[in-house]
């Protein structure tokens, strides 16, 4: 096998294993199950070029694709077609619930309101911070700001969510 | 930040709040040809751009007549492939000022023909937007037309359907027009 068809079975082996993880992350940008995948798609065509690169450096690819898929979501949320989650009057019966045990019940859709109240760099910082389990410096890499901008969003996101009638938890 | 005890629970319920959410993610086999596919094409469209040769980018995506972009294994078979136990739709695609129509049709015996139209995307910019719904006109059955409208001068349509040899959306193929 050439080093070309080593890299791609290796790159292919990589989105086998961290794919569905970096379309959860893309779900959660998104809110859209087609825009995920395409984001994910995405992301991965602009970082497949780097592969062997980073692979032969040490780095992680996953680092990098991450940070590609949270660049394409924001300069797509610049674009004037960008269609948010459409906000509804009618609350619509839960897809999928979450119990983690202590009554703490949260529908599919009462998350994705609540998340559609954030500006696209706070919902990116919470995304990341608690989906991604990402610490504040990494997530200003990955955001390319310092820690203290991804402070001043990760404090404003949690005080909409809070706010946020569709994400009222049993506190 | 200071958090009070209740806005510390809030913080505790939010990871799991988010993993439980998100639905289960599809397939990831076929992801990475796909990419490599369209990183390819973003390079040569590039280099055509740096070349100054804003038309002959078009061209160069269009030329090959059908972008396969597979997202997954169970993929239709494409549009160009020459297997005669799964025979490939044929589509024709139609560039007026702003407006594109098109043609999707799949035969009637082929194995893998869909059994309609789930969706048609379009996509702008080569790629480098993300897509927007086109809306089909005519039969929604296997045999289909599209148009829709858009500003920009070169589209790529995705087309998804639900197949009857496999479930779910597909993604097969693309295809670029200019006006």
């Amino acid at each position: 096998m050439s080093v070309a068809q080593d890299r791609a079975a290796d790159f292919e082996d990589f989105v086998v294993a961290r794919g569905p993880a970096l379309w959860r992350t893309a779900w959660l940008l998104t809110g859209d199950t087609h825009l995920a995948e395409d984001l994910v798609q995405t992301a991965l065509s602009r970082a497949w070029p780097q592969f062997g690169r980073i692979e032969r450096d040490g780095g992680s690819f996953e680092a990098y694709v991450r940070r590609a898929l949270v660049n394409v979501h924001l300069t797509w949320r610049r674009r004037r077609w960008w269609r948010n989650e459409i906000s509804s009057a009618t609350m619509r019966e839960p897809q999928s619930v979450v119990d983690d045990g202590d009554s703490q019940v949260l529908s599919r859709h009462d998350l994705l309101a609540a998340l559609a109240t954030l500006t696209a760099k706070q919902r990116t910082v919470v995304v990341l911070r608690y989906f991604e389990d990402l610490t504040e410096s990494q997530i200003a890499e990955s955001l390319g700001c310092s820690t203290g901008t991804v402070k001043t969003h990760h404090s404003r996101a949690l005080a909409h969510l809070r706010a946020s009638s569709a994400l009222a938890m049993n506190d | 930040m200071e958090s009070s005890e209740t806005d510390s629970t809030f913080e505790a319920n939010l990871p799991a709040a988010l993993s439980g959410a998100t639905p289960l993610p599809p397939p990831m086999h076929g992801y990475a040809a796909a990419a490599r596919s369209r990183s390819r094409r973003r390079a040569i469209a590039r280099a055509s751009l740096i070349g100054g040769a804003g038309l002959a980018t078009v061209a160069v995506i269009g030329g090959a007549a059908v972008l396969y972009e597979p997202t997954d294994s169970n993929s239709i078979a494409p549009a160009g492939q020459t297997d005669p136990t799964d025979p490939a739709p044929q589509q024709s695609l139609e560039c007026k000022s702003e407006q594109i129509s098109g043609q999707y049709v799949f035969p009637a015996d082929s194995p893998g023909a869909p059994t309609a139209l789930a969706a048609v995307r379009g996509y702008a910019n080569n790629y480098a937007d993300p897509p927007f719904d086109l809306v089909p006109s005519g039969s929604t059955e296997s045999s289909t037309e599209w148009q829709w409208l858009t500003d920009d001068g070169a589209v790529q349509a995705i087309i998804r359907v639900d197949g009857t040899s496999s479930t779910g959306w597909k993604l097969i193929s693309a295809s670029s027009c200019t006006d």
